[in-house]
């Protein structure tokens, strides 16, 4: 069942870049280069929220903080963005858990503004989740599907929404260090490589939004709160121009924390018996 | 002319009918044959009121049920000519449990089965064995024949074993060579693999030496002593083989036949075939049948010796009843405590009846294993009473108060032995004498005791308390605890040994009795202490996971394992344990016994009342406790009484 759908993912995902293809060969004046811009060096604080509602009903609350270098201050010089998702999430069973839900995503204008421009545009997004995780020996690998609907803007004041969707892919592991399993007081390895796809009418030549690659170093602190930090290097097109290519590093901080709102703290769901 | 046909027609049945000609009857039904009991038919016929079996024969029985049942199988078919078994037989012997349901197949029931079959075929003349016989015992799996575990094949003519016989048992195989007159000749050799094997040298009958190779290396032990005085052939059974044993050890050669697989298999021969003879030959008239026979020394003993043998057996079981009735009497065992004479005669029986008599004791077992006839007498008494060992001084250890001691009794002297071997009239002279010399320390020791107090009065109370004192120091044995708890541990031991001299030291009936009950209350608290402490690894475990709580986290999704409210755990672990520890270590005694052993209770049974309760302001309190009046009182233990101001 689960591969199945990994299958039909990955077909779908290769006839839309068969289609995608064929619509970049019709274009005449095509560079015969990719540019590669300087990276940026950016920072992002990230505080990830799963509250437990009911047996299978988590919260999802998630506020990234993400900086970017100016001329004089790498990684944190200004505020890039801030970010706010939300959704509910249903656990189908350990090793399939499903998320809806909705973005608010507050842009910072980070080059010069203009007259006609504004400080910050938000941004809206409907996204939904399908986890699968299995776990191979001590080590726990995460395989995520994510597909965002995307309404953005630009600075200017004219500017119009335009809508794209996105679409995700992240495959990940987490290895505990210093103890069997992951637990409380583990020390872990966690690499991850997500694929982030755009499609919309506006995406001409610029499908690969971004590639990020990503490992981090982390530490259990309990089961409810988990702290990390990492360093991503990520890839992408330029929306405007897909010969033109970003390139970023990133240094991450990631706070996980768990609450449980129940009556009766920390009861583990029949589902959960068999481990 | 009605009645001449029925004349002829009487005369036809009888004609046709062998049985009635022959005056046989035949028999179905339940019958037991030896030590079997099953469903038989067979024939026979009755001479002088006896059944005298003639013809065929066939017993079997099945009850795969009762898997408790020596044999829940078995199946026997063979032919009797005038009561003595003839012509062709076959046995079978299974113990089978079922494994699966039973199936209709074909309209037949059936059902799958595990066991072991030993099955036996072979011919018979005149009641003697003859031709080939085999012996197999496989293994059955789901009904299918599985590993065969043995297997020999010997030929007889005329009950006798012929030329060669080869026994099989996983990856041992023996193969052995006989004289036409039954007796094992040539070399008997056993391969066990391609590097080891073993080799039994026989000559006509006589086994010099044994042969062990690994490899390139080999070892020769030489069996059977050097005689020059009559021999006599005997069976090669089991008998045999404990005789060799005693050949060995006389002749010095550090080798057993423990290790012995030709030794092994002979063995297990052996009582496959018993298991058939018994039945077969079970009959008074008939012979016992001569299997494989081997040579050894004959020196029988005679009517003077038989007459010292038994003199000697019961001069030891004297002894024995003495030195059991000392051992078991709870009134020495309390006083030997603390009195040092008491335990140094006690010991000293023990000494002399175990020790001193081995010797003798290993003679008479011979003489019961009927091998005593076959052990030329010269090696064995130079092996039993070696003239080098001084028998006359005898070391005899004790304990008091808990600490071994020592002490050289002088056996009274019994002369010289005769220079004769054999001479079974000095061992009875030793035996009486040790029995003599037994007889009157106990008397010493019987008076010793009575003297101080009524000794039949508080046997049962006694009894009690020595009983108290053997389980503290099995748990001191057998706890796997190490430091301050094994102190502990001690401790109770030394106060319990104190008890118990305290006890012993009173003489005044009345004031024994008050200090008896004392001393048990005392003993049984100290023996209950002993449990908490033995219990403290196992009872920390338990604690660990009461207090784990298993949880959900939904981004590693894993289950993880929490443990909870530590400070709780842990002031029982690192402050309320150590503290009782310390107190046994420091001021265990009589008076306070009952109350550190509430302690260790109460607060084990707090830890887990405490497991589900809203704990979060006493965990805050416990947070600044360091000792353990303070830990005790936030716990809600009153033991005040035990913490030193």
């Amino acid at each position: 069942m689960r591969c199945q759908r990994c299958k039909q993912s990955l077909f779908l995902l290769l006839i839309w870049l068969m289609v995608a293809q064929s619509g970049w060969s019709q274009n005449t004046d095509r560079p015969t280069q990719a540019k590669f811009k300087e990276p940026l060096t950016l920072m992002w604080v990230n505080t990830y929220g799963n509250m437990r509602l009911t047996d299978r009903l988590f919260w999802v609350a998630q506020t990234h903080f993400r900086f970017q270098q100016t001329d004089n201050t790498p990684f944190a010089g200004q505020v890039a963005q801030v970010y706010n998702r939300h959704a509910l999430s249903y656990l189908f069973s350990k090793r399939f858990i499903t998320s809806f839900g909705g973005v608010l995503r507050v842009n910072f204008n980070t080059d010069e503004i203009y007259e006609d421009e504004r400080r910050t545009v938000p941004e809206w997004r409907i996204w939904h989740e399908y986890q699968f995780s299995l776990p191979l020996s001590r080590v726990m690998i995460y395989h995520r599907i994510r597909i965002e609907h995307r309404w953005t803007q630009g600075f200017e004041n004219s500017s119009d929404y335009i809508f794209r969707n996105r679409w995700r892919y992240m495959l990940s592991m987490k290895i505990p260090i210093n103890k069997p399993k992951l637990g409380p007081h583990a020390f872990y390895i966690a690499p991850e490589s997500e694929i982030i796809m755009q499609s919309g009418k506006s995406v001409v030549d610029s499908p690969l939004e971004d590639l990020r690659l990503h490992t981090s170093f982390g530490y259990i602190i309990n089961p409810r709160l988990t702290v990390a930090t990492g360093l991503m290097y990520s890839i992408g097109q330029e929306l405007t121009d897909g010969a033109l290519y970003k390139q970023k590093f990133t240094w991450r901080l990631h706070v996980y924390f768990s609450p449980d709102f129940r009556k009766i703290k920390n009861k583990l769901p029949d589902i959960h018996r068999d481990e | 002319m009605i009645y001449r046909s029925l004349l002829v027609l009487f005369g036809f049945a009888f004609w046709m009918n062998p049985l009635l000609v022959s005056g046989q009857s035949e028999y179905s039904g339940d019958y037991a044959w030896g030590d079997l009991r099953g469903y038989a038919t067979f024939t026979f016929q009755l001479v002088n009121g006896d059944t005298v079996f003639n013809g065929p024969f066939q017993m079997e029985h099945s009850n795969i049920d009762s898997s408790n049942e020596r044999d829940n199988y078995f199946l026997v078919e063979g032919n009797y000519a005038e009561g003595v078994p003839t012509s062709t037989w076959s046995f079978q012997f299974g113990q089978f449990q079922p494994t699966g349901s039973v199936r209709l197949e074909d309209s037949q029931f059936r059902m799958q089965l595990d066991g072991v079959l030993h099955s036996a075929k072979g011919g018979l003349l005149e009641g003697k064995y003859q031709g080939k016989w085999i012996h197999e015992v496989n293994e059955i799996q789901n009904s299918l024949p599985g590993a065969q575990l043995f297997r020999s094949e010997v030929l007889f003519e005329k009950g006798v074993s012929q030329l060669a016989l080869q026994i099989e048992s996983g990856q041992d195989i023996l193969l052995g060579r006989f004289l036409r007159n039954g007796l094992a000749h040539d070399v008997w050799t056993l391969y066990a693999s391609e590097q080891q094997s073993e080799h039994w040298h026989f000559r006509e009958g006589w086994l010099e030496k044994i042969v062990l190779t690994e490899g390139e290396a080999s070892r020769e032990v030489p069996v059977q002593p050097a005689f020059n005085g009559p021999t006599s052939i005997i069976n090669l059974d089991p008998r045999y083989l404990s005789l060799l044993d005693v050949f060995l050890q006389l002749s010095d050669q550090d080798y057993s036949l423990q290790g012995s697989s030709t030794a092994k298999l002979l063995q297990e021969n052996s009582s496959y075939y018993s298991r058939i003879d018994n039945l077969l030959f079970s009959e008074p008239m008939m012979e016992t049948p001569v299997p494989f026979q081997v040579k050894v020394p004959y020196q029988p003993l005679n009517t003077v010796q038989i007459s010292d043998l038994e003199k000697i057996r019961s001069n030891l079981s004297l002894i024995d009843s003495l030195h059991q009735g000392i051992n078991t009497s709870s009134s020495i065992n309390i006083a030997r405590v603390a009195d040092e004479d008491i335990s140094y005669w006690q010991a000293l029986i023990t000494t002399l009846s175990t020790e001193y008599l081995a010797p003798e004791r290993l003679l008479l077992q011979y003489y019961d294993r009927q091998i005593l006839d076959f052990i030329p007498r010269e090696s064995l008494w130079g092996y039993l009473w070696p003239t080098s060992v001084n028998r006359d001084n005898l070391e005899v250890q004790y304990e008091i108060l808990g600490t071994r001691a020592s002490q050289i009794y002088r056996v009274k002297s019994l002369g010289q032995f005769s220079d004769n071997p054999g001479a079974t009239g000095d061992i009875v002279r030793t035996t009486k004498s040790v029995l003599n010399q037994i007889d009157s320390i106990s008397r010493l020791l019987y008076a010793k005791v009575e003297s101080g107090g009524d000794v039949g009065r508080f046997a049962e109370m006694e009894e009690q308390l020595i009983e108290q004192v053997q389980m503290i120091n099995g748990i001191l044995d057998s706890a796997e605890v190490d430091g301050r708890a094994a102190d502990a541990l001690r401790k109770i031991q030394s106060v319990a040994i104190e008890e118990l001299t305290k006890y012993s030291a009173v003489t005044d009936i009345n004031a024994k009795e008050m200090q008896g009950t004392q001393a048990l209350k005392c003993l049984t608290q100290g023996k209950e202490l002993a449990e908490q402490i033995s219990l403290i690894p196992v009872r920390w475990e338990l604690i660990q996971e009461e207090y784990t709580d298993r949880v959900w986290n939904n981004f590693t999704s894993t289950v993880m394992s929490e443990e909870v409210k530590k400070r709780i755990t842990g002031s029982y672990r690192d402050i309320l344990i150590p503290f009782f520890l310390e107190t046994i270590n420091s001021d265990l005694s009589c008076l306070n016994a009952g109350h550190i052993l509430e302690a260790f209770k109460q607060s084990h049974d707090k830890m887990y009342e405490l497991r589900f309760v809203d704990t979060t302001k006493m965990e805050r309190r416990l947070r600044k406790a360091s000792d353990a009046k303070t830990v005790l009182s936030i716990l809600g233990l009153d033991f005040s009484n035990l913490v030193k101001s």
